[in-house]
Parts: C-alpha cells; sequence; structure tokens
C-alpha cells in the first residue's frame, strides 16, 4: 500500500470515528394544521405558531407554567405605582438577540413604540397606554391614562409585546415598521433562532447557544404543515412526529395507540353559541325553546367525551370558576308547543372553522336537537377570518353561531372586552346592553380577585339572561405526545401549545 | 341487449323509485339522532350509525335521492338547451350557425367545471346553486350532437320529401328532424350520468353542494374521512353507493347503445 493510500485510509477511519463519536440530533417534530401567518408578535393574532413564536421572542413577563399567575420573563422584577397608574421593570442582565446585540431597555422602548403603532393589527393592547420611557440602561417605565389592573395579564398574553432586536426594527424597518422582513425571518431574544423558513411547508428552529437562561433539550424544533389530521395521527404512529398539539379527534383519545400518552389540562377555550337577535330568534319564546333544545347536556359527552364538562359561566373555569354548570330550560314539551305556535322555524348555525371538525358535530348534534321539537336547521362553516364581520350583515349572519374562542388573557376583563361589550371586537351580532358595559367598566377596576370574580359572574349571569351569549362548555386542550416527552409545561392561556424551551426526553 | 346492461337498465328505475319514494322507504329521520354514534352495522342498524348517532340507511336512501335526481335535472337542462342551440344552429346556417358553433366550442375549451365550482363558491354553497351552475356548462356536447345529426337527417330524402310537401319551420324540426338525433342524445345522456353524479359528488365533497347535515353522498364521505380507520362504515358505504351509481348509469347507457344499434 502506498504512503497516499494509507493517509486516506487513516483519514477516512479518522472521520468515520468521529461522525460515531458525534451525538445525534435532538430534534422535535411537530405538525401544525394550518400554516403561520408570520411569526411576527404584532402582526397577526396567530393560534398555529405561538409555541414557536414564544421561544424565537420573548416579553417582560408570562404566565407561570399550569397556572394564570403572572411570573417573571424579561423583566426580572417589576413594581406598581399606589396609583396603579406606572409600571417599573427591571429588565434582566445578559440578554442578547439574536444577531448577538445586547438588549437594553432603549431597545425594549424602540420596540414598545413600534408595537403601539396604530397600523399595526395588536397595538390595542397598549391602548391605554400615556406614555413609555427608559430612564436607564435596565429600567423601562409605562405609564398609563388610567389603571388598569388586568394590564399584567395583557403583558403576558400570548399574543402580548414581546420584544424584537434593533436587526430587525432598524437595520430591516424598510417602509414597513419591518413588517415585510419579519414575515420570514426573526430576530427575539428566546432561547431558538428560526433558521429555516419554508412557508407552508417547513418551519426550523435551532437552538441559541447564546440565551441567557438554560439551554433547551433538543438541538432543532422542526415544524411541518400538515392540514390533514388523519396524515398527522398516521405519522405519529409510525414515529415520524412526536406531538400533535391540536386536533387529535376528542373520540378516539380512548383507544390510542401504544406508545402515545395524552396531556389534557383546562384551558381559556369555552364552547359558546352566539344569538342572531334579528332574524328567527327575535322572538323571546322561541329563543327559549331553542335553548332547550341546544342544551350541551345532550352532546356533550358524545363530542368530548371526558375533555370537556358544562360551562359554568361566560367565563372559561380557568378563569373564572362559577358556582354551578349553567341552567338550560329542559321541558321540551313546552319548547315543542312553542315552535308550533310561533310557526314553521328555519334556522341556520354558523360554526366557526378554526376547530372545524369539533364545531361541525356540535352543529350538527344541535341540529338533531332542533328537530325534535320541530325547529329546521342547517350547519355552514364561518371562516376564521369572516367571523368578525358578521355583525356588518346581521339579515345574512347565521341564527347561532358557535365557536371556541380564546381571550386575550387570564383576567375577565379580556374575556369581557373582546367578546361582550358594546362595540367590542368579536362581538359577533352587535350585542349592547350599557348595563352590561356599566358593570363592566366597575368590574375592570376592581383589584381584589374574589371581588373582581363576583363582579364577572353578576356579568355571566345576565348575559345568559339576555339569551344573547349561551355558555356551553370548557373545552381541556389536548396534546398527544410520544411517551418518554417530559416537562411539557403547558399553561391554560396559552393555547395549543406545549413550551419548546423545557420539554425533553427522558 | 346484454343480460347484464339490462339488469342495469332495470337497476336505473329501481334507483328513481328509491329516490322518489325516500320519505317513505328511509326508517328513521336522517338527521336526527336515532341512538349511540359509532355503531357498526347490525341487525339493528343495518348501515350502523354515524358519528352523531343518525341511522346510516336513511341517509344512504335519502344521499341516493339528493344525488340521482339533481343529477337528471343537469342532464335534461343538458339535453334541452343543448338541443336548441344544436337544433337552431343547424337549421339557420350561415351567421347564425358559424356563432353558435363557436359558442358550443367556447363553451367546450372553458375548464367548465373549475369555473362552475367558483361560480358556486361565490354565490354560496347550496344543492340548486350547484344544478343551475352546472346546467349552464353541461349542454355543448349535446348541441354538437343534436347539430350534426340534425345537418345529417336534413339532406335525407323523407326530409326533403316533407319540406316538398310543404312542411316547414318548427313543424319540420320537431317532426322529422329531431327524433332522428334522440337516440344519440338518449345514450350519451344516460352514458353522462355517471360523469354528473361524480361531478356532483366532487361539489358535496368540497363543501359546495346542500348545507350539513343533508345527506348528499359526496359530503357524507367527505365529513367522515377521519373515521376511515376506526369506523369504516361511515366514510365507506356513500363512496360504495357513489361507485354502484356510476356503474349502474355506465353500464344501462351501453345497454342503450347496444339496444339503438340493433334497432
Amino acid at each position: 500500500m502506498g504512503v497516499g493510500k494509507a493517509a486516506a485510509v487513516l483519514v477516512a477511519m479518522g472521520l468515520l470515528a468521529q461522525a460515531q463519536a458525534a451525538p445525534a440530533e435532538k430534534v422535535l417534530r411537530v405538525a401544525y394544521d394550518d400554516d403561520v401567518a408570520t411569526f411576527d408578535p404584532d402582526d397577526a393574532i396567530i393560534l398555529f405558531g405561538l409555541d414557536a413564536s414564544r421561544v424565537l421572542y420573548e416579553g417582560l413577563v408570562q404566565y407561570r407554567p399550569g397556572t394564570t399567575e403572572i411570573a417573571p420573563w424579561l423583566a426580572q422584577s417589576w413594581s406598581i405605582s399606589p396609583d396603579g397608574l406606572t409600571y417599573r421593570f427591571t429588565l434582566r442582565d445578559g440578554v442578547t438577540f439574536h444577531d448577538g446585540r445586547p438588549m437594553t431597555a432603549a431597545d425594549v422602548l424602540g420596540y414598545f413604540r413600534r408595537r403601539s403603532t396604530p397600523s399595526l393589527p395588536l397595538s390595542y393592547f397598549l391602548d391605554g397606554v400615556a406614555d413609555m420611557s427608559a430612564p436607564d440602561p435596565h429600567t423601562f417605565v409605562i405609564t398609563l391614562k388610567a389603571p388598569q389592573p388586568a394590564f399584567l395579564d395583557r403583558l403576558a398574553s400570548p399574543w402580548a409585546p414581546k420584544i424584537i432586536g434593533p436587526g430587525a426594527l432598524v437595520d430591516h424597518a424598510g417602509g414597513d415598521l419591518g413588517v415585510g422582513w419579519l414575515g420570514e425571518h426573526a430576530d427575539g431574544t428566546g432561547p431558538y433562532k428560526l433558521d429555516e423558513f419554508a412557508r407552508g411547508q417547513r418551519y426550523v428552529l435551532v437552538r441559541n447557544p447564546s440565551y441567557w437562561g438554560p439551554q433547551p433539550y433538543f438541538d432543532k424544533i422542526q415544524i411541518l404543515i400538515v392540514p390533514s389530521s388523519n396524515q398527522q395521527m398516521l405519522m405519529l404512529e409510525r414515529g415520524e412526529l412526536d406531538i400533535i398539539e391540536h386536533g387529535y379527534p376528542f373520540d378516539q383519545l380512548a383507544k390510542l395507540p401504544p406508545g402515545l400518552k395524552v396531556d389534557a389540562h383546562d384551558a381559556l377555550g369555552l364552547e359558546m353559541a352566539y344569538f342572531n337577535p334579528t332574524k328567527a330568534l327575535r322572538d323571546p319564546k322561541v329563543r327559549k325553546a331553542v335553548l332547550t333544545a341546544i342544551n350541551p347536556a345532550g352532546w356533550l359527552n358524545d363530542v368530548f367525551g371526558a375533555y370537556a364538562t358544562p360551562a359554568r359561566s361566560a367565563y372559561p373555569k380557568a378563569m373564572i370558576t362559577g358556582p354551578a354548570p349553567v341552567a338550560f330550560p329542559t321541558d321540551l314539551a313546552a319548547a315543542r308547543r312553542a315552535i308550533a305556535a310561533a310557526g314553521p322555524v328555519a334556522i341556520e348555525i354558523g360554526c366557526a372553522d378554526q376547530e372545524g371538525p369539533v364545531q361541525q358535530r356540535i352543529a350538527e348534534f344541535m341540529v338533531s336537537q332542533l328537530k325534535q321539537i320541530g325547529v329546521t336547521a342547517t350547519v355552514r362553516t364561518i371562516p376564521i377570518d369572516q367571523d368578525s364581520s358578521l355583525v356588518n350583515d346581521l339579515a345574512r349572519a347565521p341564527d347561532i353561531f358557535i365557536a371556541q374562542n380564546y381571550p386575550d388573557a387570564a383576567h375577565p376583563a379580556t374575556q369581557t372586552g373582546v367578546f361582550f361589550e358594546t362595540g367590542a371586537a368579536l362581538n359577533y351580532f352587535g350585542y349592547s346592553n350599557p348595563k352590561i358595559d356599566a358593570m363592566s367598566a366597575a368590574a375592570g377596576q376592581i383589584t381584589s380577585i374574589p371581588e373582581r370574580n363576583q363582579a364577572y359572574l353578576a356579568i355571566s349571569d345576565l348575559l345568559f339572561a339576555d339569551e344573547a351569549f349561551i355558555p356551553l362548555a370548557d373545552v381541556k386542550d389536548v396534546i398527544v405526545y410520544r411517551a418518554g416527552l417530559v416537562d411539557l409545561n403547558t399553561r391554560p392561556a396559552l393555547p395549543w401549545a406545549v413550551d419548546y424551551a423545557t420539554i425533553r426526553r427522558e | 341487449m346484454p343480460r347484464l346492461e339490462a339488469a342495469a337498465v332495470c337497476m336505473l328505475f329501481v334507483i328513481t323509485l328509491v329516490a322518489f319514494a325516500a320519505p317513505w322507504l328511509a326508517p328513521a329521520d336522517p338527521v336526527v339522532k336515532i341512538g349511540e354514534p359509532y355503531q357498526p352495522p347490525s341487525l339493528s342498524y343495518l348501515f350502523g350509525t354515524d358519528e352523531i348517532g343518525r341511522d346510516m340507511l336513511a341517509r344512504m336512501i335519502y344521499g341516493v335521492r339528493l344525488t340521482w335526481l339533481p343529477s337528471l335535472v343537469i342532464i335534461a337542462a343538458g339535453v334541452v338547451i343543448g338541443t336548441i342551440v344544436g337544433g337552431l344552429g343547424a337549421l339557420a346556417g350561415g351567421v347564425i350557425d358559424l356563432l353558435l358553433t363557436r359558442l358550443t366550442e367556447l363553451f367546450i375549451v372553458i375548464p367548465s367545471t373549475m369555473i362552475a365550482l367558483a361560480a358556486v363558491a361565490a354565490i354560496g354553497p347550496g344543492i340548486w346553486h350547484t344544478v343551475a351552475t352546472m346546467s349552464v356548462f353541461w349542454w355543448p356536447w349535446y348541441a354538437r350532437i343534436v347539430r350534426s345529426e340534425v345537418k345529417v337527417v336534413a339532406s335525407r330524402p323523407h326530409a326533403e320529401a316533407a319540406r316538398l310537401s310543404g312542411v316547414s319551420g318548427p313543424r319540420l324540426v320537431i317532426r322529422y328532424l329531431l327524433p332522428a338525433a334522440l337516440p344519440s342524445v338518449l345514450v350519451t345522456a344516460t352514458l353522462d350520468v355517471a360523469n354528473v353524479i361524480l361531478v356532483l359528488s366532487l361539489f358535496s365533497f368540497l363543501g359546495l353542494g346542500a348545507p350539513a347535515p343533508t345527506p348528499e353522498l359526496g359530503a357524507m364521505t367527505a365529513r367522515s374521512l377521519a373515521s376511515l380507520t376506526t369506523h369504516w362504515w361511515i366514510p365507506i358505504l356513500p363512496a360504495v353507493a357513489i361507485f354502484i351509481l356510476v356503474v349502474t348509469a355506465n353500464l344501462a347507457g351501453d345497454g342503450l347503445r347496444a339496444l339503438m344499434k340493433a334497432v
């Protein structure tokens, strides 16, 4: 053997040994049903991608895992002035952005200014802010126009402001506040960096070696867009996926294939029915009859099995636990008589497409029950981007809209402010009751949690009495994953998500 | 007519009968829960129950009605419009024939199913929206057949004789020309039923048919695909019904063609 050949063999053997010695890359493989609109924390209310977004970007505060308690994040501590107007955040030391620049209070201020730009859809989180400042590199101060006991919850929300670095906001600002660049890139402080962005197909996050906190277990998070839940289930069974965070059919959870486990936790997803009062449900007697027929007692177990309970109020029980399940009228004979007296009643049930199969199934159970009291009903799916515009054309809107909605945060003011108040963004059928608005304004100022909850439960009772918002079920968030994964660290206020920063294999 | 095809023609009559008599034949209301969800086929529920606990047999019977009758309406509309356009062109000749022929060709070359899908999506899903939209696009082949047959027949001795004896206008068309085109149109229509059923099923599969929970065969399959591996009868039985309808219509078309040739 010549010297050259011998050297080549030695080099090859060396490379082989090196390859054998290198630890296998640890990859967490997840799938989303739908594409991620953007990872930009200010530009869209996303559901798919929240878990990825919160390991790319971090906010000032967050919810502690498994609870609705506020915990430090990029702010290691904070104080609130006695008048409830000034929030002073002390920022964590040693935090750097993904491009290596250190984070300072000036960066946080610059980011919050961007967030409060009215053209950005999530700027409303900072509507009540009067002033912001960065008196020193470690301190960030927010002054409110009026006290907001829910303000820290808003900052801990899954859609809360999360700090974007100047690498994006200055270097790539363009003419659109960096929205275009951030649509396909990320520059946060989180434990993962965005490594690959293939819209509609695949997103890859890689571990950020200069992260200020503990290093996450997985080297990579690989996110695939797989719209078919059947395909996701097959991939999970075959070991091509590690987790299905959303959409595993409830009726198949009882007979999971071996090697799979379920995490079911209380969440803020409340199944609600919204009544359109301008059409068939204008008549209070018809409304009461319909209410009798759609009683969740008739379908809850069939749809959700053990993963939902009858709603206790117009607030999810992870937010406020009402004293008892909402009491629906139960006299079916009286309902039949009321419908017979009202003449032929035909209604349309709209169901949100964001939990498509589940909402469709609930609606079809309702159709069956309504038929038994003489009401003919059909079902129409309402795309998620159209539900907020139902109010613009009530005559063409469905008579009932059913959806599982998520409030912005765990404070009941965020539920009332988004769904129930006059002019609220998701007040689907334009409900307006000045008494509710006044009660909501008063409840929003209460700082004692028991008193606050009582005030909101009174609002809930009035909403149900008005037959405008019908709480149906508290639904658990269900995550199916391969056995061996631990420290999922789910949070009630964070829908369809595990914590990629803490999850690991045993 | 071969036995298989003859059986298919008989089957078509039975299917039509079932479609008309669905309210009396169905063992239960197709939208009302009658038992526990996901009951497999048994003596209690011959075709099982679906994810709501509705009787699958009742839903299938109504599903046949909602697939078969609209198919017949679409075919009938295609035949009527095609006959008018083709017949008018053949008789008028000249510029009118040229224009109608070009119009027919235009409708043949455009991707009609895609345009119909877009149109139904725009005006809103619904079985009669689907039927109306498909009818608009389903006539060109019939127009071609009628035009060609009428042109051939118009030059035959019996038509010449009719003309010489003073028969003209609508009477000439209805009495002497169109009957000659009828066999070809009938055979084409019978074979075409299968295509219409498949396109209708596609519409309902895509959620553009009747609103849920109307028991349309395509929609029943589409909505229950997630149950394929766990409760096979819910998506499979409606799909089998579509298959049987399509095969029966095709065989019946072949049978009619054989019969016409023999005559």
